[in-house]
């Protein structure tokens, strides 16, 4: 069976992150409407290439999860199962659903961003108190949006701020 | 610009391909030329597009009198002895014009010799500008190139024609590997079971190869991982249009275990129609368009990439 990193393109030991982004890379440079490959490959071609992503995929997903137990910083104990929040209602929420996916503490993503943990914190639990004027706070999501390589961005975003309270 | 030379050089071959006609390749391979030969390196273009000859059209002279068809109907005669000025210094023409018909696919033998005689010219850099289609001339001569570039424009059809023509190149090398290494029985063996083999892709057949034979898998893997050609998309419209590169790069690498470096995006310029219509190098009436800009990145990362280049 080949290797499932080398089937992304990755080297072992790569940051879950990193599987996410190649995997989402190569599942879009393959999809039917690719002009860069759908002349390249037949579509039968196409469609084991397609599973072989998602095997790889899920088997480095499954090795992560028994062999490497990232500490997960949990402020509330929100278990491994619990279902994705809404982006719309509780973006913040998914946001640190997001965070979590990819195996980060708050700590990890701080050092990425260079914005405080507690700052980060604010974020996901919306305080919106504690938080400085709208302007400020999309700027600190569209960080979260570039590292931790999340879909509908804009979207997310307008959610956000439509859940500050007006002064 | 003096030249300091040592003679026993052989000149880099740089060969501008691609598959798909109207997508640039005469108009990027001329000025290429233009703007090298105004950095001092000597240059010939070539003109292999027989039957579809119009280079010296594009350098502002009229039809040579001297051609490729020379070589091929007098069957004797040397590469050099066609080569006539361009009016423009350091830079130089083997003209494809007159070619007859028949002598658009000249004999294997003959292609063979005019591919030495490449070597022989004494100049820095011989640039091929091929014409399209993906026809045997056109491929050997591609692989024949130290920098074999292919051409392509953000559409389907040019996507999938420069996919044809780099297959074609890639199952061209690997074919005269294979029988280099006499084992194409065992390729033979995996016919109808390729499924079975786990094999769906060139780089997949060479992986079993490797494992199958591994001496002579080795060295044909060697053979193809040498092949490295270069792309360039051209007549791009959106910043967008550059990832097309990136990606058809990438899945080069998958598919056919292939480096092909991205070289670089054209914008689509109008400057460059207009100076076809004036029968003038962009390059030289347009120095600051965007495209003459393009150009020399082109070149700069192609003479920067080849350390080995003609000039040391």
């Amino acid at each position: 069976m080949a290797d499932p990193y080398e089937t992304l393109g990755l080297k072992h030991g790569v940051s879950m992150l990193k599987v996410e982004q190649a995997y989402k890379d190569l599942k879009e440079l393959y999809s039917e409407d690719s002009l860069a490959t759908y002349s390249l490959l037949d579509p039968d071609q196409r469609r084991k290439l397609l599973d072989s992503l998602d095997q790889a995929f899920s088997q480095i997903v499954a090795l992560n999860k028994t062999t490497t137990a990232i500490p997960r910083v949990n402020v509330e104990s929100n278990s491994e199962d619990s279902p994705i929040p809404d982006p719309e209602q509780h973006p913040g929420a998914y946001l640190r659903w997001c965070r979590q996916r990819a195996a980060l503490s708050l700590k990890d993503l701080s050092k990425m961003t260079k914005l405080s943990s507690t700052r980060l914190e604010d974020i996901e639990l919306e305080r919106f108190d504690s938080l400085p004027a709208p302007v400020f706070v999309r700027g600190y999501i569209a960080e979260y949006v570039r590292y931790l390589n999340i879909d509908k961005s804009r979207q997310l975003i307008e959610s956000y701020i439509k859940r500050i309270p007006k002064k | 610009m003096e030249q300091v030379q040592p003679k026993q050089l052989k000149p880099r071959i740089w060969a501008v391909g691609g598959g798909k006609g109207g997508v640039g390749k005469s108009v990027i391979c001329t000025n290429l030329g233009v703007a090298l030969a105004k950095r001092g390196y000597r240059c010939i273009l070539v003109d292999a597009d027989l039957g579809g000859a119009n280079l010296h059209t594009m350098v502002g002279i009229p039809t040579p009198a001297k051609s490729l068809t020379e070589l091929f109907t007098k069957d004797a005669g040397n590469l050099s002895d066609v080569q006539v000025p361009t009016g423009i210094h350091n830079l130089s023409l083997i003209s494809g014009a007159h070619a007859l018909l028949d002598i658009a696919n000249p004999k294997h033998q003959l292609k063979q010799k005019i591919i030495r005689q490449l070597l022989t010219l004494d100049t820095d850099i011989v640039l091929l500008d091929l014409s399209a289609g993906s026809s045997f001339n056109v491929l050997d001569f591609f692989l024949a190139a130290n920098e074999p570039i292919a051409v392509v424009v953000p559409t389907p059809t040019s996507v999938e024609n420069a996919y044809h023509f780099l297959k074609a190149a890639f199952y061209r090398r690997l074919k005269g590997a294979i029988a280099q290494e006499e084992i194409g029985h065992l390729v033979d063996q995996t016919k109808g079971q390729k499924g079975a083999l786990g094999i769906r892709t060139p780089r997949e057949l060479i992986r079993y190869l490797v494992e199958i034979s591994p001496e002579a898998g080795a060295v044909i893997a060697e053979k193809m991982a040498a092949l490295r050609p270069k792309l360039i998309v051209n007549q791009i419209r959106r910043k967008e249009d550059i990832a097309l590169g990136i990606k058809m790069s990438n899945a080069c690498r998958d598919y056919f275990g292939v480096e092909m470096n991205l070289l670089g995006g054209i914008y689509n310029d109008d400057k460059v129609v207009l100076s076809i219509q004036m029968k003038k190098p962009a390059i030289e009436v347009y120095p600051h368009s965007s495209f003459a800009i393009a150009i020399e990145n082109i070149i700069q990362s192609l003479l920067t990439n080849n350390k080995e280049g003609s000039r040391g």
